[in-house]
């Protein structure tokens, strides 16, 4: 009898268990990162965002959560440099600069994630202008990048294999 | 040069009937050719015309194309419905603008019938900044009210006041006489303007009244004879909206736009997903770019086939015309004036098989145009050809001008002597 109580309790956890974690998972691809860029206007001095979110093995090397010291370090070293160089990655038509937002690991099963989020402010019109790629140059193990661009009322997307292509503002 | 024209033009009406048929299958190639160049910019504009300021459409999880397909254009159905509660928590998202529900799944003889709400008249927009507007009545103001796109009104030729039954599924045709909701007829309150969008061909009431016609529905079967709850009963308030397909969504600004996006995608309550219209169609484009590549190149062997015959009939006729070539040379034309009289003729024949075609195209499309519309909802506009349209035509006139060389150089090197001596 006792042993069906165990049994049963046991089963009882499981379920509980599976019913409070959510079993959805996002597509993780490795070398596949995905960018979003969105600018309110194109015209006067733009304002707008872009973010980056890549598999961490793109970007630290790994995808544990960094627990040794070791780790720790190649990690910060890493997002510091995304932070600054972030600029080589993305390039913005002249007069475009982007300030760091946030820059954080998650960490999510086996899998971890960059998130990376700038703010972008422009010194003049973009309309009409381009914004090309260069991830190679500082992370090499970002080989394709899907890239979505909200700007005014253009809704783009290009796929960006190896930095090439770029993407063209709408007049 | 004057005189050399003259004599080109005279020795292609000599044999008309040969060059009727050159210049007919140089015209239909060059037709098609523009014809298919026509439908595809027309299909991408017509397309990109149909929503605007939409930023998001959001429904269940499954493929993004799907979605639009069915959100947007009423191509194909959704495998999933999504809960009106999800709805409504995104609807009070606080970087939420507006939203149009649609609610999916009846027709009515072969027109689809969407569940919306009055946001739908307030918010759509197409053509950039159009909104929609009414040819007579107004909005569905009770449950069983129901406005028509202009294209059902015409077609199914109905006026205000019309009582229509509508029918669970969308099959195409008249709908299955067991799954008609016929206890429960709807009153046409409101015919909407033209607007050349899908929106022409749907026909639309209030959310509750897709939530009425299948109160006494069960497990998806009409209620058994007895258990029906007569129209007269529903009242909106008491209607309990459950479900909808899908929504539309405009953000207050584009950098909120990406963030919810993100935020849909990942929501753990329901398995919903949220893409950017204009994205998507993007996608679309590419998928269907290796088809319409394919296409191109059938076209453009079709013209090769076309230039092909102009150059076999160019260069057959010459046998007969020794003796011609011979006098000419005789009475002073040097070899230069009998290569410029062939070229001329074969360019002749090309300009006016591209004439024809783009008399042809006109013709066609004017013709064509509204059973396209009709049958496709594929606006194909009557224009002038596009850039790419004349850089063929430029093309195919130069290669004409250019095939005139291959006979020319025949009739060069038959010498004087051949024409006269040899009895043609």
């Amino acid at each position: 009898m006792s042993r069906f109580a165990l049994f049963g309790t046991l089963a009882l956890a499981a379920v509980v268990h599976l019913g409070a974690q959510p079993r959805a998972h996002k597509a993780h691809e490795h070398g596949h990162a995905k960018l979003n860029i969105a600018f309110e206007t194109t015209t006067g001095t733009p304002v707008g965002a872009v973010e980056l979110e890549s598999p961490a093995d793109s970007i630290l090397g790994f995808e544990h959560a960094a627990k040794t010291p070791a780790d720790k370090a190649k990690q910060e070293k890493a997002l510091a440099t995304l932070k600054a160089r972030f600029g080589e990655m993305v390039i913005l038509p002249a007069g475009c600069k982007m300030t760091p937002a946030k820059v954080e690991v998650h960490v999510e099963g086996q899998h971890a994630e960059v998130h990376a989020e700038f703010n972008a402010k422009c010194a003049g019109p973009i309309a009409g202008k381009t914004i090309s790629f260069g991830f190679a140059k500082v992370f090499p193990k970002i080989e394709e990048v899907e890239v979505q661009m909200l700007a005014g009322t253009q809704q783009a997307k290009l796929e960006v294999e190896k930095d090439k292509g770029t993407l063209q503002i709408a007049k | 040069m004057i005189v050399l024209l003259s004599l080109a033009w005279k020795s292609l009406r000599n044999r008309l009937l040969t060059t009727s048929l050159t210049v007919l299958s140089i015209g239909l190639s060059m037709a098609l050719l523009l014809g298919v160049e026509n439908v595809r910019v027309g299909a991408r504009e017509s397309f990109a015309n149909t929503i605007s300021q939409t930023d998001l459409i959001v429904g269940a999880r499954g493929g993004s194309l799907q979605l639009l397909l069915y959100s947007v254009f009423r191509i194909g159905q959704a495998t999933n419905n999504i809960s009106y509660e999800s709805y409504q928590h995104w609807k009070n998202h606080p970087a939420v603008a507006w939203t149009i529900p649609y609610s999916l799944g009846d027709s009515h003889r072969g027109f689809r019938v969407v569940g919306t709400t009055e946001d739908f008249y307030q918010h759509l927009r197409f053509r950039r900044d159009r909104r929609l507007e009414f040819a007579a009545g107004r909005s569905p103001q009770g449950v069983f009210d129901v406005v028509l796109g202009s294209d059902v009104a015409a077609a199914l030729n109905y006026k205000l006041g019309d009582k229509i039954v509508i029918s669970h599924g969308v099959a195409a045709g008249r709908g299955i006489a067991d799954n008609d909701h016929a206890d429960k007829p709807f009153t046409v309150s409101g015919i909407l303007k033209k607007t050349a969008t899908p929106v022409d061909r749907s026909l639309y009431i209030q959310l509750e009244g897709i939530s009425a016609v299948h109160i006494d529905w069960a497990d998806g079967a009409p209620p058994m004879p007895g258990e029906e709850v007569p129209a007269s009963k529903i009242a909106k308030e008491n209607m309990k909206v459950e479900q909808i397909t899908s929504f539309l969504l405009r953000c207050k600004t584009r950098i909120a736009t990406l963030q919810l996006q993100r935020e849909i995608n990942t929501y753990r309550e329901e398995a919903m997903q949220a893409i950017i219209p204009g994205v998507t169609l993007q996608e679309l484009w590419r998928t269907i770019g290796y088809a319409e590549d394919a296409l191109q190149v059938v076209t453009l062997f079709v013209i090769l086939v076309g230039l092909l015959g102009m150059l076999v009939s160019l260069y057959t006729s010459l046998n007969e015309r020794r003796r011609e070539m011979a006098i000419l040379r005789v009475i002073g034309a040097g070899p230069g004036k009998i290569i410029a009289l062939l070229v001329l003729e074969s360019g002749l024949l090309a300009l006016a098989g591209c004439l024809l075609g783009v008399v042809m195209i006109y013709g066609l499309s004017f013709i064509f145009q509204p059973i396209v519309e009709q049958q496709f909802g594929l606006y194909v506009p009557v224009q002038p050809p596009t850039p790419a349209g004349w850089l063929y035509l430029g093309a195919v006139l130069l290669a004409g001008i250019l095939i005139g060389f291959v006979p020319a150089w025949k009739a060069y090197r038959n010498t004087l002597a051949d024409g006269l001596s040899i009895r043609v």
